[in-house]
């Protein structure tokens, strides 16, 4: 469940090329199932994914959660939300 | 995410334009406070995830050298320090954490994905993390653009890396070297344990990245 809303918020799955390289299918069901939160330090995570080996299972960029007293804010975002109704894989 | 906090997400700051990394704007709206180095957002605005109305989504909040958000243990400092991956990289430092987040200045310890069109350099980019290390002090973990973390002395070591491999470009251009030659000569040091030439090929390899040298020492 915890996995479920995790990724329902912030990975927001997609086929998607990268920008740059054209080739990189962007996040499938392998890449989902790579997706974790771990703790780096008191109030700061990382939500990483997969490895770059397999671009069938790329997950895009890690995420960093830092909990501050007024909120959360994360630096960078995995694949656009947009992308998600494109997934196929 | 809802498994460490319940607060609600109030900022969001991207370290550099691709859309591994910038992606999902739509889905936390225009109103959250959403801050970049300046190139980026130049760099996000080309993009088609922002183009006509969804240029809405563009991060308003920019900056060029250094920013500093929140204080005590809240403080976040944002800095630029040159092209590398892009050509608005942050580098990210929670100081009372003592962590700095460096997005794909160091994505893998491997030849760099270097994004030439948005920028980025493969000789300039030993020079931005040596600027980094030289300018942020008292950090000791490393989040990074793709590997979960790594420490202050992997940054160092990954920055020495990169100037080797730099030089070897200029060394074999100069010698008269093709770049294809120059590819099929380079060796990885054993002295870099746990390294990578190249992680994929989608993301740059030897190959790659000594065209973009070649041209970028041929200007």
């Amino acid at each position: 469940m915890t996995r479920a809303i995790l990724l329902g918020s912030l990975i927001a799955v997609g086929g998607l090329s990268l920008a740059v390289s054209g080739q990189a299918p962007g996040p499938s069901a392998k890449s989902i199932a790579a997706t974790k939160i771990e703790k780096v330090k008191d109030n700061l995570y990382v939500i990483t994914g997969s490895g770059a080996e397999d671009t069938s299972a790329f997950s895009g960029g890690n995420v960093a959660v830092f909990i501050t007293d007024g909120g959360v804010t994360i630096v960078d975002r995995s694949f656009p939300a947009s992308d998600r109704r494109s997934s196929s894989a | 995410m809802k498994s460490v906090t319940n607060k609600p997400i109030t900022r969001i700051i991207n370290t550099h334009t691709h859309n591994d990394h910038t992606g999902s704007n739509e889905y936390f709206g225009a109103s959250i406070e959403n801050i970049v180095q300046e190139n980026t957002k130049a760099n996000m605005a080309k993009m088609d995830e922002f183009k006509g109305e969804k240029a809405q989504f563009l991060p308003k909040k920019t900056y060029k050298d250094m920013l500093k958000v929140g204080a005590g243990k809240d403080e976040i400092d944002l800095y630029y320090f040159g092209r590398a991956h892009t050509n608005g990289d942050a580098f990210v430092v929670f100081p009372a954490l003592r962590t700095m987040h460096v997005g794909d200045t160091f994505a893998w310890k491997a030849l760099p994905y270097v994004d030439a069109g948005n920028g980025g350099s493969v000789i300039e980019g030993p020079k931005t993390l040596g600027k980094a290390i030289a300018t942020v002090k008292n950090v000791d973990t490393i989040i990074n653009g793709h590997i979960p973390t790594s420490t202050w002395n992997d940054l160092k070591e990954y920055q020495q890396f990169l100037a080797e491999f730099a030089a070897f470009a200029e060394r074999e251009m100069k010698a008269g070297k093709t770049a294809a030659q120059a590819a099929d000569e380079y060796k990885l040091d054993p002295k870099y344990k746990g390294y990578v030439v190249s992680v994929n090929p989608a993301f740059g390899g030897a190959r790659t990245n000594l065209d973009m040298a070649y041209n970028e020492l041929k200007k």
